[in-house]
């Protein structure tokens, strides 16, 4: 099924929780909504659910207008954040909850109960009680509640951030791939970078109630739209530089001597951000100079702080077992290639 | 495992010596000396038998109230929890008006409208019928005991975590379907539990019927009867046993079947749910019934404020303050009494109550479970006849037993002394401290104590500097619950009691059997009021330095703008 938002607001009394907000999903696609505590993801996210009520805005199933619509009719399947699993019922009785309310048959009920069971791989568990689960399995059973009614549209909201980290890879790994298998339109909503560039086909990244960009997993990291996507994705060194014009008369600006490429041809601008990525950056003989001011291990790579001209700026290097250890204080020398700077204009 | 120091168990000891003394062997002497087969086959027959019928009438009552007083109180908590329409507010206040509860107010009331010279039998439409009788009983118990229902309801509504409701409706449930499928399965614990409640207050209650039953009696008033009338103990007593089987069978079934399937978690975000598809006409209906009921209630404590200020009800409608004179003329020693009484009885039931949760939470100490039970037992025992009990447990030296051993002792050990109703009003209300302390442990975080230990601080010092301060919420609810029952209810301590410590609520009963309705209005009054001055001056004692520092800083904050 296709989503299509338009021009979504809610507000709580004053404060916008989503501003102006309007959004494609094609049939199929996961897409992820991604962006830090309180940039009103989740509340778009119950806002499609048809959780929360909308203050102005449509919002298209299908080309159907469902913005009436109320929850029950939607048919758009949550999976919640604290599971919201119903701890009278066991396992089975969860999962048959959505069938039971549709008086679906017996045995049509057991049979799609089973053969979930099956695909989130908690055979045998049918008969527990949800306190005696653990968090992956209860997460299990609260996607297979959710994918048992066959809903159109599933959505997750921070399915993940109650579990352990290496729990979390393998479970994104699995819904990604039920996902897939079943084919159905999905929307992802996290706070987990990481999470969101494993599992989407698009990210969605918000802050304050708005959309920052919508882009590609591969691209979000070499192409952010503003500073805020840059710092917000990995890890950025932002620079900013004046703008200069070269014998041609065409505008560039220079990073550390090397000459970057303006692409806007605007007249106004003074000043651009130029973006760096710490691990574009290669630690050589000779080069820019830098002097080291800090030095952290994180295992697969190591990063350094140093400093050139008046900038600090980070540097990640490969924790190789040859590589030297730099230490603080030390002198070295950077380069990078022109080609990976990114040119930011806010 | 760190072993327990001496102290603990020593504190543990005297704990358990005063429960198993005051709580648990009361209860079972009163069973003894009741299935006592002392005396004649027959007569025991003829009371077991007087008992039975008695007993009918007391679970007819006590069903049908439990029944509608929890469905009312349902009904009306989630009308003005999850409703939205004008003066929901105003209804909101008015439902919390019975924590403040004058004594059998609405006795009272029910007379002043029904009684003889009653406005609706009398002045308005001369009825001659008479509503004295069960439906009297059952609609004062109704009344009462659903607008408790209410309150505890719905602090369990605001406490729910509607989440479970939003993916019940996210799959399709319908609104109906939602709430009988997910509301209500979640709130049960908490319903029975209210439920529960109700049930004890109604079996308990023998003020009503006494008052308003007219031929219409119950176990409870019956044993009352029984006492004051024929000092007839083995009768009482024998209705006793029939009184505490469906008593503590609905407890057992309730505490330790139904309660611990608790649902509710620490996260809860609790926010506001409106039923906006509900038709308009239930909405309505619902409304209407809520102000109705609430209305009805606000009329009790209005009716009792008038008939305090007018000369007399029924024939003379002046207004006066002569009840309060008279009241105020006598010596005011049965109001020093309710307070003196209340003061200590709120202070240590709750301290031991709270010390005693600590203990069996947090110190691995033998029969916790047990002791628990035998602590809590007095809760589901029905006043009048806990005060029964300690009649036959101390009428003679040594728990009885000197009836036969210590023949020459008087049996002044502890019966008809003062301190006697001292300790049964802590031995049956140290239940609420123990409850509400169990239930901020279990949210504690049981490292807490072992982070003081690990800093260096001694078990004693850590009680004190890192147990107290926590513990100290509930030991102020439970001081403020225990406080106002204890000023406000006859029940346990109305055959103990001596002329010389009288108390204000016993003086109500008997101006109101020898039916002074003014005097008894006003006395009333006059005692809600100081319980609720008395209720201020110990929140200003308790929370008044911290109260002090946030104005203090609120002014801060002022002057810096």
């Amino acid at each position: 099924m296709e989503i299509v938002l338009k021009n979504i607001i809610k507000k709580y009394g004053d404060v916008a929780a989503v501003k102006n907000i309007s959004l494609e999903v094609k049939q199929g696609e996961l897409v992820a909504l991604l962006g830090p505590s309180g940039c009103g993801k989740t509340t778009l996210l119950r806002i499609i659910a048809g959780l929360v009520p909308l203050d102005s805005g449509k919002i298209f199933f299908d080309g159907k207008d469902v913005t009436t619509w109320s929850s029950q009719q939607r048919n758009a399947a949550m999976v919640f954040q604290n599971y919201a699993l119903f701890p009278y019922l066991n396992v089975e009785q969860n999962i048959a909850y959505g069938l039971k309310v549709r008086k679906r048959s017996k045995s049509e009920i057991e049979k799609r109960v089973r053969s979930l069971l099956e695909r989130v791989a908690l055979s045998g568990l049918e008969k527990r009680d949800i306190q005696e689960l653990s968090g992956g399995q209860k997460q299990r059973v609260a996607l297979a509640r959710a994918l048992v009614v066959e809903p159109n549209i599933l959505l997750f909201d921070e399915p993940l951030s109650n579990l352990d980290e290496k729990l979390r890879v393998s479970m994104r790994q699995e819904i990604r791939k039920i996902q897939k298998d079943i084919g159905i339109t999905s929307i992802y909503v996290t706070h987990d970078q990481k999470e969101a560039l494993a599992i989407a086909d698009r990210i969605v990244v918000m802050n304050k109630g708005e959309i920052q960009q919508i882009v590609k997993p591969d691209e979000l990291y070499y192409k952010p739209a503003n500073t805020f996507v840059a710092s917000f994705i990995g890890h950025a060194n932002l620079i900013e530089i004046p703008v200069l014009k070269d014998e041609n008369n065409e505008k560039i600006a220079k990073l550390f001597g090397k000459i970057v490429k303006i692409d806007k041809l605007d007249e106004e601008i003074k000043n651009i951000i130029a973006l760096l990525r710490p691990e574009e950056i290669k630690l050589t003989n000779e080069g820019i100079q830098a002097k080291v001011i800090g030095h952290e291990n994180l295992g697969s790579i190591y990063r350094y702080k140093v400093k050139v001209e008046t900038y600090e700026i980070i540097v990640d290097v490969l924790n190789r077992r040859r590589n030297r250890i730099l230490n603080i204080g030390d002198c070295v020398h950077l380069d990078f290639d022109e080609k990976s700077v990114h040119v930011l204009y806010n | 495992m760190k072993k327990n120091n001496g102290v603990i168990i020593l504190l543990y000891c005297l704990l358990v010596f005063f429960i198993v003394y005051f709580a648990f062997i009361p209860v079972i002497s009163v069973i003894v000396y009741g299935m006592n087969l002392g005396c004649k086959i027959e007569i025991i027959y003829k009371y077991i038998e007087r008992a039975l019928y008695y007993l009918k009438n007391s679970l007819v009552i006590s069903f049908v109230v439990t029944f509608i007083a929890t469905s009312c109180g349902m009904t009306i908590a989630f009308t003005l929890r999850r409703l939205k329409f004008r003066g929901r507010n105003m209804l909101r206040i008015f439902s919390l008006l019975p924590l403040i509860h004058p004594p059998f107010v609405g006795s009272i009331a029910f007379i002043m409208l029904f009684g003889r010279r009653g406005l609706i039998s009398h002045q308005f439409f001369g009825l001659d019928i008479s509503p004295y009788g069960w439906k009297g009983v059952v609609f004062i118990q109704v009344l009462g005991l659903g607008a408790l229902a209410n309150i505890l309801i719905s602090s369990v509504i605001e406490k729910m975590d509607i989440s479970l409701e939003e993916a019940a409706r996210n799959l399709g449930a319908q609104e109906k379907k939602v709430f009988f499928t997910v509301t209500l399965p979640m709130m049960i614990p908490e319903i029975s539990s209210t439920a529960l409640l109700v049930f004890l207050a109604s079996m308990a209650d023998f003020g009503t019927p006494l008052i308003i039953g007219g031929d219409f009696q119950t176990l409870a008033s019956d044993m009352y009867i029984q006492i004051t009338g024929m000092y007839n103990m083995q009768g009482a007593s024998i209705s006793g046993v029939f009184l505490l089987i469906p008593c503590i069978f609905a407890f057992v079934l309730q505490r330790y079947y139904i309660q611990k399937r608790t649902y509710f978690t620490d996260e809860v975000g609790a926010k506001d749910i409106e039923y906006k598809e509900i038709k308009p006409y239930a909405k309505y209906l619902l409304i209407f019934f809520t102000s109705l009921f609430i209305g009805l209630v606000l009329l009790k404590y209005t009716f009792i404020i008038i008939g305090a200020f007018t000369k007399q009800w029924g024939y003379d409608y002046t207004f006066t303050l002569s009840h309060f004179q008279s009241i105020l003329k006598r010596d005011f020693s049965s109001f020093i009494n309710s307070v003196k009484l209340a003061t200590y009885v709120a202070f240590i039931s709750s301290f031991i109550g709270v010390v005693l949760a600590y203990i069996l939470h947090n110190k691995r100490v033998p029969m916790a479970a047990f002791v628990d039970f035998m602590a809590v037992l007095p809760a589901a025992v029905p006043g009048i006849l806990f005060g029964i009990s300690y009649l036959v447990t101390f009428k003679y030296p040594v728990l009885g037993m000197g009836r036969w051993i210590l023949k020459d002792i008087k049996p002044l050990v502890l019966l008809g002394t003062e301190i006697i109703i001292y300790i049964i009003c802590i031995a049956r209300y140290m239940n609420v401290g123990l409850r509400a302390g169990s239930a901020l442990l279990k949210h504690v975080n049981s490292d807490l104590e072992k982070a003081a230990y690990n800093l260096g601080a001694s078990e004693t010092k850590t009680f004190f500097t890192v147990i107290m301060p926590l513990l100290k919420d509930a030991f102020f609810a439970s001081f403020f619950k225990n406080f106002s029952t204890t000023m406000t209810t006859l029940g346990a301590i109305i055959f103990l009691l001596l002329p010389k410590n009288k108390v204000a609520v016993q003086q109500i009963f008997q101006i109101i059997t020898s039916s002074a309705m003014g005097e008894a209005s006003a006395m009333a009054l006059l005692l809600s009021l100081l319980c609720l001055i008395m209720l201020g001056f110990f929140y200003v004692l308790f929370y008044g330095g911290s109260l002090w520092h946030k104005m203090k800083e609120g002014r801060g904050v002022w002057k810096s703008y």
